[in-house]
């Protein structure tokens, strides 16, 4: 591995952004210097890129680590900087090729982005390859090299490079406002969290408890499941819906088949004026079309129609098994397989709708006084800081 | 808010006398009993002493009987299965046991027979939970080598006739009989001269967790488990934990006192709870017979889930435990109930009240209270 001293960072979308591109580079400065480890040397910025200098001390394999986790990073590239100097160029890249043991084939690509350097790319890429060829027994590839030494040269220095590595890619976190995420503890709400994390959306989460029937390990298990998906977010707020009232009164009025979709929209009620409560600008969910009754296109549009907040669902295309690939990715899905009961599973309708009525709906719900009771969940909604 | 604890046969809060006790030993007699200088002596002194007191306190001769100190009740009980089945297999390979044993006994016969090749008879319970002398006798034989039974059953209470099935075992001379006395040691008086080995935990009756033991005929001897330094007559080797050994005495001195003054008010206390929860018939169904041990009593909800009740009572500060997990997921069934009643639902939601010697009247009817008011307010749930 290269010896490397300065990683450059590339943004990929935000370079479209026009005026706004120079928020998201200062957010994205922002997060990269709060949640790299302290042990950079130093950081600053350009117009096009990041650069971060270490030194012998730093952990660099914690350090790769840490950036592939920061949202709005496109990729980075573990450089050696060094003068912008024809013979230094040539010496330096010679000693980092030679080090290389398990190759035979390489390939030199210059790319000179500070016109002003004297010696064309294609010059620079030869006289490269011409010294390492004198004086080692490796052969040029231009097609399948074993090793393709990169060398960008600037204004100030040159950068040589060997692998760009990709980032999370989105955007910088908490740059594209925030929006209410449901949470309860399966499977499928941290995935769609993290997705919108990664672009950028700052999340505050909404849980619904229904304590005695839900126990006071979901909780935990909630906790435990925003700990891994939030790594990089600095502040974590949950709050917590004591549903059981709200419930036992829906079980009680309606007809065992529109429980579920009688439950989701009392449940989207109180999103929506949590929602707004918290100045919050979408309601999110890790529904996905058609993977169980209440989330058939049917049910979400009757369950959509109890509040006008836009209604955000990243996991809406995606198969189970997707969601399932992604969350043992990120590390969720062995607390999230935790084996505790959500209010969702508490009470499993025998035949729920898949096709719910709305006419029906409102017939059922014109039987209690859902919105006391909706805004008593409201008022009592438990707040807590996870950071 | 004030806990009642109602979870006694799951573990027990250490008495303040054994913690003290604990806290002296820890700090002054730590050393190895086994080292040759004043320090190990002292201590080796005092864990024999321990071994004598304990044979005492449960009138036994300790030249009849010896102590082996162990980790516990389920240590105690792996090793007299396993040491006398693979001591004595050269006698004859049957081994006897029910089918409402603690897991720490039916793992070890399980395993017996499926890794080393024994034959075993499971005797089944009643509708009481008590395995018949009859059963016993039916399948005792001349190959029986070991009868494994315990006195109370952990999770209903049911009190086996151990101390009758002597008199069927005694017609074997091969065959030795083991008690497991975890929920008996201090709850129910025993005989102990009539048994060739018995195991409890000190956990189970105000003493410390990790420490218990199995008492045995001095004729007997195991195979060991555990090889090494050869403690505790080459059955049991690792350096002793004297501390937990020496208060091991305390522990059954005190338990034998408890049981001794105190039983009287924890029956009258049992049967109040079990009288009083016979009356609520539309939500409950009775598992453990009204004269078990009244330090246990086990039922069940009938058309409510026993988590949700099991959870708005931690809630409200009384723990209880439950066969019931709170997940449709893992859906535990009881096995003891299931084996009583063959009936899945009820074994799935069965509830168990343990009693200590510190829980008082008062809280049973706090309990009661709760109770009827919890029942009153969750749904039916299949």
């Amino acid at each position: 591995m290269i010896n490397f001293d300065t990683i450059i960072i590339r943004f990929g979308e935000l370079s479209t952004k026009g005026k706004n591109k120079k928020n998201f580079i200062d957010k994205l400065f922002h997060n990269i210097k709060s949640n790299v480890s302290d042990q950079l040397l130093s950081i600053s910025k350009t117009h096009d890129h990041i650069y971060i200098g270490v030194n012998d001390d730093t952990d660099k394999l914690k350090l790769i680590e840490e950036l592939k986790n920061i949202s709005g990073i496109y990729s980075f590239s573990l450089t050696k900087k060094v003068k912008c100097d024809k013979d230094v160029i040539i010496d330096e890249s010679y000693k980092i090729l030679n080090e290389e043991e398990k190759l035979s084939t390489f390939k030199i690509k210059t790319h000179r982005i500070d016109k002003t350097f004297p010696i064309h790319s294609d010059d620079m890429n030869r006289l490269v390859a011409t010294k390492i060829l004198k004086n080692t027994h490796y052969k040029v590839d231009v097609h399948h090299p074993d090793y393709l030494l990169c060398i960008e040269i600037r204004a100030d220095f040159a950068y040589i490079f060997v692998e760009t590595i990709l980032g999370l890619g989105g955007y910088p976190a908490q740059s594209m406002g925030g929006a209410m995420m449901l949470i309860s503890g399966g499977i499928d709400s941290p995935v769609a969290a993290s997705l919108l994390l990664k672009r950028g959306v700052y999340l505050e989460y909404l849980h619904f408890a229904s304590p005695p029937y839900t126990n006071a390990a979901v909780i935990d298990k909630v906790k435990d499941l925003l700990n891994i998906v939030t790594t990089t977010q600095h502040k974590v707020i949950l709050h917590i819906v004591p549903f059981t009232k709200l419930q036992e009164e829906i079980y009680k009025h309606v007809d065992e088949s529109y429980a579920i979709t009688i439950m989701r929209r009392m449940m989207m009620r109180i999103a929506c004026q949590m929602t707004r409560k918290r100045h919050l600008l979408a309601i999110a969910t890790g529904e996905s079309i058609g993977q169980v009754a209440s989330q058939t296109l049917e049910s979400m549009m009757v369950i959509s129609k109890v509040c006008d907040e836009n209604i955000i669902r990243p996991l809406a295309t995606y198969d189970k098994n997707e969601v399932i690939k992604i969350a043992k990715d990120i590390g969720t899905y062995d607390i999230s397989i935790r084996p505790y009961e959500d209010c969702c599973t508490i009470f499993t309708p025998r035949q729920p709708k898949t096709k719910p009525h709305l006419d029906k709906v409102i017939e059922f719900e014109s039987k209690f006084n859902f919105q006391a009771l909706v805004d008593e969940c409201v008022e009592k909604v438990e707040t807590i800081k996870i950071k | 808010m004030k806990i009642i604890n109602f979870d006694n046969a799951a573990t027990t809060l250490i008495d303040e006398t054994i913690e003290k006790e604990y806290q002296a030993l820890l700090n002054e007699h730590f050393y190895n009993p086994s080292s040759p200088h004043r320090g190990g002596y002292e201590v080796k002194r005092k864990i024999d002493a321990s071994r004598d007191a304990i044979l005492k306190n449960l009138n036994l001769s300790k030249n009849d009987y010896k102590v082996v100190f162990t980790s516990g009740a389920t240590e105690a009980n792996n090793l007299a299965i396993l040491g006398v089945a693979r001591r004595y297999k050269n006698r004859g390979k049957h081994l006897i046991t029910t089918s409402i044993e603690h897991p720490s006994v039916l793992r070890v016969f399980y395993y017996l027979r499926d890794e080393e090749g024994f034959r075993l008879s499971i005797l089944e319970p009643d509708q009481n939970g008590i395995v018949s002398l009859e059963k016993l006798m039916a399948a005792i034989d001349d190959e029986t080598i070991l009868v494994s039974i315990m006195a109370t059953n952990n999770e209903v209470g049911s009190l086996n006739d151990v101390e009758g099935m002597v008199q069927i075992i005694r017609k074997y001379p091969k065959c030795f009989f083991h008690v497991d006395v975890a929920q008996a040691i201090a709850h129910r008086k025993l005989n102990y001269n009539l048994f060739d080995l018995f195991s409890f935990s000190a956990h189970k009756i105000n003493g410390l967790k990790g420490s218990g033991a199995l008492i045995m005929k001095s004729k007997i001897s195991l195979a060991p488990m555990i090889f090494g330094g050869e403690q505790e007559f080459g059955m049991r080797s690792g350096t002793e934990d004297a501390e937990k050994d020496i208060v091991l005495s305390s522990t059954i001195r005190l338990a034998i006192d408890k049981l001794n003054s105190k039983y009287a008010v924890i029956k009258t206390m049992h049967d109040h709870l079990y009288d009083s929860l016979v009356k609520l018939e539309d939500d409950i169904i009775m598992n453990s017979p009204r004269d078990g041990s009244p330090f246990i009593v086990n039922f069940s909800l009938k058309n409510k889930r026993a988590s949700v009740l099991v959870e708005a009572l931690s809630n409200a500060g009384i723990y209880v435990s439950t066969s019931s997990a709170c997940s449709a997921k893992l859906a535990k069934e009881s096995y003891v109930i299931k084996a009583m009643f063959a009936d899945e639902r009820r074994a799935k939601n069965s509830i168990r009240i343990s009693l200590g010697y510190d829980n008082t009247m008062d809280e049973i009817d706090t309990f009661l209270n709760t109770l009827e008011k919890i029942l009153k307010e969750i749904m039916q749930n299949d």
